[in-house]
């Protein structure tokens, strides 16, 4: 599913579960979630991939690297008492922080608000 | 479409295990519900539907207008079809290396929770109508809904109307250009949630 990555999961200085801690840090996120926007197959190839992810932290902030760039991506629930724009801006700022940290200037990033709690 | 996809979310859970699920007070803990947010969504909106169709079937008997079981298979249709993922609704961000999204369904639950929260409303349909791909595209928001018995129908359909618009301008950056309610049925309102006049025809 993420076959076009060269490598998952870690950055020179944080990892996935790190990255996942500080997203559940910012105010406002409820929860985080495995993205599957990147995905591609079958809702069934799909739910099996769900099904087979372990549970949080680790992962729920993807990490890929494909030819030397690096792109992160998550899916968050945000509080309904909350701003979700400002909350999931904060995160994308968090998550480009943190690869900017890494020495990743030109990582992408991908968030997506997925539930309103 | 096939039957997986008619009647399973993209997860694969089907309304009827999330039903399950919540009768049997979400125990034994399941973690692949519990962590999916199509699967919350659609828990958290059959929750607000439970205890109304079990009072539907406490006051079978009486002679006010029952909310039929076809509008409550309807709502239940409505919720499996509302809380897929959908299109992603872009939000702005100045960084161009970022791409914010909030999914259709989560605004869909958005409107259906903010919907139900007005007082002898229990919404049926939510419907986004326009461009959600495009920022700053005009939006128009149809949401369908049943009305508790002796309410009143144009101050109810205002207030939801209100906390539709509320509710997204809070959360999302979509450009409404209206939100049109149509109520569509009545029921009897649910104990603990009645209007003054329950038990009396208007």
């Amino acid at each position: 599913m993420t076959g076009m990555a060269d490598s998952v999961g870690t950055l020179a200085s944080v990892d996935a579960d790190e990255l996942t801690r500080r997203v559940l840090r910012v105010p406002g996120v409820r929860d985080v979630y495995r993205p599957v926007t990147s995905l591609t197959g079958t809702p069934a190839t799909l739910a099996r991939w769900i099904k087979s992810t372990p549970a949080k932290p680790s992962g729920a902030v993807e990490l890929n690297t494909k030819d030397g760039h690096v792109s992160i991506e998550t899916s968050i629930a945000t509080d309904r008492d909350a701003r979700s724009v400002i909350v999931a801006r904060e995160v994308a700022d968090v998550l480009r922080g943190a690869a900017e940290e890494a020495g990743h200037t030109d990582a992408t990033v991908r968030v997506q608000i997925s539930r309103i709690a | 479409m096939n039957d997986l996809t008619r009647t399973q979310l993209d997860c694969e859970k089907s309304l009827d295990e999330l039903s399950d699920y919540l009768s049997r007070d979400r125990t034994p803990y399941d973690e692949s519900i519990e962590t999916c947010p199509e699967c919350l969504n659609a828990l958290e909106a059959l929750e607000r539907l439970g205890p109304l169709s079990r009072d539907l079937l406490a006051e079978d008997a009486a002679a006010l207008p029952p909310l039929s079981d076809s509008w409550i298979g309807r709502i239940m249709t409505n919720i499996h079809r509302e809380m897929r993922s959908g299109r992603s609704v872009p939000i702005s961000h100045s960084d161009p290396h970022v791409t914010v999204t909030v999914t259709e369904g989560a605004i869909r639950a958005l409107i259906r929770a903010a919907g139900d929260a007005v007082t002898g409303i229990l919404v049926g349909r939510c419907e986004l109508l326009g461009d959600l791909d495009t920022v700053d595209a005009p939006i128009t928001v149809r949401v369908t809904a049943s009305i508790a018995w002796g309410e009143s129908v144009p101050g109810l359909a205002d207030e939801v109307r209100v906390q539709v618009y509320r509710a997204l301008a809070q959360h999302t950056q979509i450009r409404v250009v209206s939100v049109d309610v149509a109520i569509e049925d009545v029921h009897i309102a649910e104990r603990g949630d009645a209007p003054s006049s329950e038990g009396e025809r208007p």
